[in-house]
């Protein structure tokens, strides 16, 4: 799969999750910063079996009403084993994002299916680990930091167009991150001034893992990152979905291998490698 | 989109026993990127235990510039009957709604041999994201359906059942025993439930509980007297 600068590949695959539908009740559902919304579920089942960078889908039909037809995927943000909740943070946006809004806390429980997708391969061993996230991408790469066993160190950045617009600083800190917060407000979210910033932090004792989602200028640094640091990158890929399940295809990726054989965002990913980068020698220089 | 799958071996060995192993009645709905492909699925499947084959010409046929097979009168007569000789169970042809006369090849399908026909499939469709003014799929477009494309794929069922003797198995857009009873009416003989599983997975169970009391607000003792049924007869449609 090929976009203009990157190429990913399937990760190997691994036990496909346990999908579970349930009604899930709103236990929480508050605005967070300017732009989101985070909306906590009581989805027992779920929060069990959750993988980081996994995801669900709600539907957002109420009962009795036949539109938003499709349900929408939304990455799981938080997991609480314990108290058998997960979160979702969103942006309202479109129509399933504007009827998700209007759900109140303990109210009538939404139809909730899930854990789906093939999550990153986190480390079972402490190790290494940079997220870098751009605007509401950084909800896939939250659990990530969350679920770490512990001594593992990770380096959070989590970029947007501005302060407000900022995604999880809060689950961050609590999960003992290192936080780095740009924005195209305060102009350190560009790629050269956060790539200048992480060979700082990072060059001496650098990252085995880097984990992606948000931007694909961000994701071709992490590509350039893993190469010069010998670091795994994984991206997230975000994609319009009517089923999750594998059963639409509707989310195969762009740039088909062959005919009919893309590689599907809910079911192959969302996860995905980041292939390293194509090789700069010029043709001539290949030995004949 | 073009759904790629396993590939016949594979399905045999691994996914197969797991859906056979639920007790109900399995029908596997085959493909092929050419019409021999189509034949070699069905000699793939020719002694695997199955209720019925459905054989999907909406796949694009590589061999006639991408155009779906199901397009071509004369193409789904050489599928279907190259499928009938080769299978031991009943052959169900699903057809595409993407063409100017449904009964001219659901006549083919069933002078071929087919013993009922699904109509319809998902109708071509893309969508465009204003800001990058991208495709929101993927892959450029893909199969539009749900309860959008119902009242066309009515239209459909009451042209195809009013064309062929064989069973017309109705679907597109179904969502509650209403929508049933509608296509029922229309004249299909049974009901395929795709897109509503995805807004409510429990949809079809919840189908299958609402029905008994419909048919009973409909003055009917069973689903089969409604098949066909539209006042006026054939031709009201």
């Amino acid at each position: 799969v090929s976009t203009t600068e990157l190429s990913y590949s399937a990760l190997h695959p691994v036990d496909r999750p346990r999908i579970h539908h349930l009604r899930a009740a709103v236990t929480r559902h508050v605005p967070v910063g300017t732009d989101h919304a985070h909306l906590e579920l009581s989805a027992p089942a779920i929060a069990a079996e959750a993988r980081p960078g996994q995801f669900v889908m709600i539907t957002v039909a109420r009962d009795g009403q036949d539109t938003p037809v499709l349900p929408r995927p939304m990455a799981i943000y938080s997991i609480d084993r314990a108290a058998g909740v997960i979160g979702i943070v969103y942006t309202v946006r479109g129509r399933g994002t504007k009827a998700l809004r209007g759900f109140a806390p303990g109210e009538a429980a939404l139809h909730v299916v899930g854990p789906l997708g093939r999550g990153f391969d986190v480390p079972e061993i402490p190790s290494r680990v940079l997220l870098v996230g751009r605007g509401i991408g950084v909800c896939s790469l939250t659990t990530v930091a969350q679920c770490a066993v512990p001594g593992t160190e990770v380096l959070a950045l989590t970029s947007a167009r501005h302060t407000g617009a900022l995604v999880g600083a809060e689950i961050y800190r609590s999960s003992g991150a290192t936080l780095l917060e740009v924005t195209d407000e305060a102009g350190d979210s560009a790629p050269e001034r956060v790539e200048r910033e992480l060979l700082n932090r990072l060059d001496a004792r650098p990252p085995e893992l880097i984990f992606t989602c948000g931007s694909n200028r961000l994701a071709t640094l992490c590509q350039r990152l893993a190469a010069r640091w010998g670091a795994r990158a994984q991206v997230s890929l975000e994609a319009h979905m009517a089923c999750g399940l594998g059963y639409c295809h509707g989310c195969a990726t762009a740039g088909a291998v062959a005919a009919g054989e893309s590689p599907l965002v809910c079911q192959d990913g969302p996860v995905f490698v980041i292939d390293p980068p194509a090789p700069t020698v010029s043709r001539s220089s290949i030995p004949r | 989109v073009g759904i790629p799958s396993l590939g016949v071996e594979r399905f045999r060995a691994e996914l197969l026993p797991r859906y056979q192993a639920l007790g109900a009645p399995v029908i596997v709905s085959i493909g092929g990127l050419g019409i021999d492909e189509f034949f070699a699925v069905a000699d793939g499947l020719r002694d695997a235990d199955l209720a019925a084959l459905e054989v999907n010409v909406s796949c694009p046929n590589l061999e006639a510039g991408g155009l779906a097979v199901g397009t071509s009168p004369d193409a789904v007569a050489k599928v279907v009957s190259g499928v009938r000789q080769r299978s031991r169970v009943p052959v169900i042809v699903k057809l595409t709604p993407a063409v100017s006369s449904i009964a001219e090849v659901a006549i083919a399908a069933e002078d071929a041999g087919a013993d009922a026909l699904t109509v319809a499939n998902s109708f071509p469709g893309a969508a465009i994201d204003l800001v990058t003014r991208r495709p929101l799929l993927g892959r450029g477009g893909g199969g539009y359906s749900g309860p959008g494309i119902k009242p066309i794929a009515i239209k459909l069922v009451a042209d195809t059942a009013a064309a062929v003797a064989i069973p017309v198995i109705g679907c597109g857009g179904i969502t509650t025993a209403e929508d049933v009873a509608e296509f029922l009416i229309a004249g299909a003989s049974a009901v395929q439930v795709g897109t509503a599983t995805f807004t409510r997975p429990t949809a079809m169970t919840e189908i299958l509980a609402d029905l008994p009391d419909l048919l009973v607000r409909l003055g009917v003792r069973g689903a089969a007297e409604l098949v066909g049924s539209t006042a006026g007869g054939e031709a009201a449609l």
